[in-house]
């Protein structure tokens, strides 16, 4: 009994200190303005599904921000997406000889892997979609990343 | 014949203006005397209006094209060049297929969105650029702040907004970084010296003389573009001497030599004989106007022409082949007026002296199927009377300056020469008899010292 008690012990330790472990992947996106003028987007989220929004605007600074959570599902539909675009194998920067106009920063990290991808006054579709994506989950937030 | 040479060099000079009207790039930076023009030359596209966008555009860009600034010559105490700047917008579907590459290629486009420039070319390297601008901008003066990148500038301010920095963006160059402050914010602040520049933090600051349009000519590294010192006089007050710049040149041209002979007593004697010629030059050149340059050359001219004909008269046919050498010794004084950029036309007279005429005469005479030759293969001097040669050049010159000053240092400018002679070339017994040259060759101008 007492050893059955000490196994029960430990796997719950174990399981608890695998699930307090990160999940698989950590996002960053920045999108806006490349221009002396204009409004620019911060979009963080970690590996808990933990959003952090932040909207600024040239000589104005912070304009909006917002802090929210997406469910582990929605993380994992983006980590999906992720896959799907071929996030890992597109190119570090696209149309990067462009001044002025808008672009996107996106930066993946999953596990031992990280791939960062910028996009200026083009569009890439594997970026499109996965932008697209993280749109759809959170538009309940009323925020919508756009470039 | 003589006519038809004329024809041929008229159209040749045509062609070569009408060629030279364009520009070759989108952004020109080009000295016409004593001031630089820096020229833009955009081709409008749009989702809507062509010609509305272009008279939009227009209007925008009036408050920051034209601009005139003062370039400063190496004597402050001299006078100054100028530095103008002109735009030349035109809708993308009346520039034919062949020249859109002489323009920027800009799409106005509906929407909301923020203006973009596709890439920074150097001007005068015959690339052009382009971008996609919206109709409804920011304000006008984002137009302004484009135009400049068009031309080749890059921004003037420090991008302490994330994406930004994410791509590595570094406009100041000067080795500072953002503040955490500042990024937190997403600032822009205008890098050091540039607080008031269109290409800082602020485009509705007009542009600069110094940031923005000595920056785009310095961009090209022309020495061309430096003040020249026949721009730069001295103040009238100045009591140091003017000096005169007396620039050594040397010329070497070669081409066609045409020589006429008609007998007054006998009307249907008409002569050509044609060849070639060398003409070796040296002489002076001083700039007279910021558009004018007066050269005096010691000429040395040699024209060797033959004639070949055949003729039968009472059965005899006659076959005479003559050949004349002319040495000739002259002083030519040009006027070069400067028409464009790159063209100049030259005219002035010539006189000379013949101081080498030698010819030869052979030919052989047939009748009744017997053959005998005369004359001689021999060149003998030629006697009689030699006038005094006088004669008027016409020209065409471009320019391919290498030097900086108007006249240029080792400057090459090759050119078209006609040579019309005045007077007759021999004294023979009033016999009209000319020499004509028509000549290609170029002009070199040393360093003044």
């Amino acid at each position: 009994m007492k050893n059955l008690f000490i196994l029960i012990l430990l796997l719950s330790t174990s399981f608890s200190f695998c699930a307090a472990q990160s999940p698989d992947y950590f996002m960053v996106i920045y999108a806006g303005s490349n221009a002396p003028w204009g409004k620019n987007q911060s979009f963080t989220i970690d590996a808990n599904g933990n959003c952090k929004y932040i909207l600024t605007e040239v000589g104005k600074g912070a304009i909006d921000s917002n802090l929210f959570t997406i469910t582990k599902t929605e993380l994992q539909e983006l980590s999906d997406q992720v896959k799907q675009s071929k996030f890992y194998t597109l190119k570090k920067g696209y149309n990067t000889n462009s001044v002025d106009g808008t672009s996107i920063y996106i930066k993946v990290t999953q596990s031992d892997k990280s791939k960062e991808v910028s996009v200026v006054n083009t569009h890439i579709p594997e970026v499109d979609a996965l932008v697209d994506k993280l749109n759809t989950i959170i538009s309940t937030q009323q925020i919508k990343i756009k470039y | 014949m003589l006519g038809k040479i004329l024809s041929s060099i008229g159209f040749l000079l045509c062609l070569c203006l009408n060629v030279s009207a364009q520009l070759k790039q989108g952004t020109t930076v080009k000295r016409e005397g004593c001031t630089v023009y820096i020229t833009l030359q955009i081709g409008v596209e749009s989702d809507s209006s062509e010609a509305a966008d272009v008279a939009m555009l227009q209007e925008a860009l009036e408050p920051c094209w034209p601009m005139k600034c003062d370039m400063p010559c190496a004597d402050p105490r001299k006078k100054i060049c100028k530095l103008a700047s002109r735009v030349i917008i035109k809708k993308w579907s009346e520039i034919r297929a062949a020249d859109r590459r002489k323009y920027h290629h800009v799409k106005i486009v509906s929407g909301q969105g923020v203006s973009y420039v596709n890439d920074l070319t150097t001007p005068n390297t015959g690339k052009s650029s382009g971008g996609t601008w919206y109709r409804h901008e920011y304000s006008p003066k984002v137009y302004c702040h484009e135009t400049l990148h068009l031309c080749g500038l890059p921004d003037h301010y420090r991008d302490c907004r994330a994406n930004r920095i994410a791509l590595g963006v570094d406009n100041c160059k000067d080795g500072d970084t953002c503040t955490a402050a500042q990024i937190a914010a997403g600032a822009c602040p205008s890098c050091p010296g540039y607080e008031d520049d269109c290409l800082g933090n602020d485009v509705t600051k007009p542009f600069s003389c110094n940031n923005n349009l000595m920056e785009i000519v310095r961009m090209v590294h022309d020495y061309d573009l430096v003040c020249p010192d026949s721009c730069c006089e001295l103040e009238e007050d100045d009591h140091s001497s003017t000096s005169l710049q007396l620039i050594p040149t040397i010329s070497l041209d070669a081409g066609l030599a045409i020589y006429t002979h008609k007998n007054k007593n006998f009307p249907d004697f008409n002569q050509t004989y044609s060849g070639y010629n060398i003409n070796i030059g040296a002489g002076i050149a001083t700039s007279i106007t910021d558009k004018i340059v007066g050269l005096g050359t010691l000429n040395y001219n040699y024209s060797s022409t033959s004639h070949s004909d055949e003729n039968t008269t009472g059965g005899t046919t006659n076959q005479n082949n003559s050949t004349i050498r002319f040495g000739r010794l002259s002083m030519k004084f040009q006027l070069e007026y400067e028409l464009t950029n790159d063209f100049s036309v030259t005219a002035g007279p010539e006189v000379g002296a013949l101081f080498c005429a030698k010819a030869k005469n052979y030919g052989t005479s047939t009748y009744n199927g017997m053959t005998t030759s005369y004359g001689s293969e021999e060149f003998s001097k030629i006697t009689g009377g030699k006038n005094i040669q006088l004669g008027f050049n016409l020209g065409l010159r471009k320019d391919v300056n290498l030097g900086n000053n108007a006249i240029g240092i080792g400057a090459i400018t090759p050119y078209f020469n006609f040579y019309y002679p005045i007077t007759n070339s021999l004294d023979f017994a009033g016999n009209g008899n000319k020499m004509y040259n028509i000549n290609v060759g170029a002009l070199y101008k040393f360093t003044k010292n």
